[in-house]
């Protein structure tokens, strides 16, 4: 659990920073439902190592980004495993007379799992929690006609994401604690191990409870009003960077049309 | 005995501790000092098995506990740990149910349990109401004396405390001064203490270690760190700040005096003696 810095904004000067959030959250929904419609690996491929390119881009080294996502990235793989045996059990087929498109099938939902994670992990990294409220709260704007309240909307969304990394460091000391307490976290049995989560997850709950109530009373200490009408320091202006990166979207989405149309 | 032989550690390429070499004899009450950021944290996780050095040795009693036959051996009954926060571990129904943790993940039977946490409790002052009470219901002082409960149940040989009176109101910091205190004449153990700085606690500790950047600075007695303390940048603890004061007067007050009442006592009879020299003598 040492590497977890998912949800952590890596402050930088690079290009993918400078995009505007709102770009950045229409592209990534973009993404996603392009990248469910992909049909085949080529236009899964394609859309991986534009991502990487992404990556690359925003100077966070290439290394420390994969290492964060190592534990998302099993997860992704241990879902896709049981969703390939339970195919097999579906098909009613031998494990040794498996056919070549259920691997195919198999690997095509890892690529989707890692390039959801890829982009979602990317947004994260290089948008600041005031930069995803902002941009939540703008492009809800026309809800606010129907009755919403986006401001209120966005403050939740973004305490949540900034609230992620905080309470996965807590975690990592609890697990510490109940580390010298004997618990041992290293055995094999997975059943043990599920029930060895329930000594961090319950510590976790009570303190991110405690965590939500002293968020609120410092909030409404400075006189916090969700209702009220407030000025932004910064206001969020199309730049060349915006153009640049809904290019680049632009012909992702493009290369995943052209690779469906590919018959391999 | 724990023997600690050339400890380094690194995080990120960089050295958090580095050739760290002393020992600790039995029955010896040891303080470590640092900044924030000086590896204080670091080295307690090392001491507890929790965390690997990248190079060295901790021997305890002749055995390293890294060795991995040890380890579990050890980190269950001879090393305990209070750590910063540990109201955080909390996490049973009952006050009882968290005590008895530790010892229940060392398959001991449970009539052993309920003896030795009547016994912790007896000498910690939990009343039985308080055991059958969840944790989480508990003042911030009953849930640090929770903890130390916790700690004390497994009877460790090395108790380490690292940052134990943090946060902490002053009568609740002398009550829990006392128990440690008392807990160590009693077991005669080896007590590590951690903290950031040159506070009440550090009366009780026989020798003391500054840590600074990852490496020792100095390891001497109580009253010769206090004296350093300005030169390394941390605070002495008030008491001997008012003793030194008063001492640089001309005065000799011992500086091994630890608590408000004592220096009361010291200062009276002074002025006592100060009063009855003046004195015009009667014809």
């Amino acid at each position: 659990m040492q590497n977890l810095t998912f949800g952590r904004y890596i402050p930088s000067n690079s290009p993918v920073h400078k995009v505007d959030p709102r770009i950045k959250i229409i592209s990534s929904i973009l993404l996603f439902g392009f990248i469910f419609s992909a049909k085949n690996l080529l236009a899964l491929i394609f859309v991986f190592l534009a991502l990487l390119g992404v990556v690359l881009l925003s100077s966070i080294k290439l290394s420390k980004f994969l290492k964060s996502l190592k534990f998302i990235i099993i997860l992704a793989f241990i879902t896709n495993f049981i969703n390939f045996i339970f195919e097999i059990f579906a098909l009613h087929k031998n494990i040794f007379d498996i056919e070549y498109y259920i691997v195919l099938n198999s690997c095509i939902t890892l690529l989707k799992l890692i390039s959801l994670i890829f982009i979602s992990s990317v947004i994260m990294y290089t948008t600041s929690p005031t930069g995803i409220s902002s941009a939540i709260s703008s492009l809800l704007l026309p809800f606010k006609y129907l009755g919403l309240n986006t401001e209120e909307i966005a403050i939740t969304i973004t305490i949540s994401i900034r609230f992620l990394p905080i309470l996965l460091l807590e975690a990592k000391n609890i697990a510490l604690i109940q580390k010298s307490r004997g618990v041992s976290f290293d055995g094999k049995n997975i059943f043990l191990k599920a029930k060895t989560l329930f000594f961090i997850s319950v510590p976790i709950f009570v303190l991110s409870l405690k965590k939500a109530h002293e968020l609120a009373a410092a909030m409404e200490s400075r006189c916090y009003n969700v209702n009220s009408p407030r000025t932004k320091y910064k206001i969020l202006k199309f730049k060349q960077e915006d153009l640049v990166a809904i290019i680049y979207i632009f012909v992702i989405i493009l290369g995943v049309v052209i690779c469906n149309k590919i018959k391999i | 005995m724990i023997q600690i032989e050339n400890i380094c550690f690194k995080y990120n390429n960089d050295y958090i501790l580095k050739n760290i070499n002393f020992s600790i004899s039995d029955g010896e009450i040891f303080g470590i000092i640092g900044k924030t950021g000086s590896g204080k944290s670091t080295l307690v996780n090392i001491l507890s098995g929790l965390a690997k050095p990248i190079e060295g040795e901790i021997i305890v009693d002749g055995q390293n506990i890294y060795n991995k036959k040890e380890n579990k051996n050890l980190l269950s009954y001879k090393i305990s740990t209070v750590f910063q926060n540990p109201e955080k571990q909390l996490f049973s129904k009952t006050v009882y149910d968290d005590i008895a943790f530790s010892l229940r993940n060392q398959n001991i039977s449970e009539s052993i349990i309920n003896k030795d946490i009547k016994e912790i409790a007896k000498f910690l002052n939990i009343s039985s109401d308080i055991l059958n009470a969840s944790p989480f219901h508990l003042s911030g002082g009953e849930k640090r004396k929770c903890a130390l409960a916790c700690a004390l149940v497994t009877k460790p040989k090395i108790l380490i405390l690292d940052e134990p009176i943090s946060g902490l109101d002053p009568y609740t910091t002398e009550k829990f001064i006392n128990y440690i205190k008392d807990y160590h004449h009693k077991e005669k153990n080896i007590i590590i203490f951690v903290s950031n700085s040159a506070n009440k606690f550090s009366y009780l500790c026989n020798r003391i270690l500054t840590l600074g950047s990852g490496k020792i600075k100095i390891l001497d007695k109580p009253e010769n760190i206090f004296e350093k303390c300005k030169k390394l940048g941390f605070t002495a603890p008030n008491i001997w700040e008012i003793i030194s004061l008063i001492n640089q007067n001309g005065y000799n007050i011992s500086t091994k005096i630890s608590t408000t009442k004592q220096l009361q006592e010291q200062v009276l009879k002074l002025i006592k003696e100060k009063e009855a020299k003046n004195k015009p003598c009667k014809i």
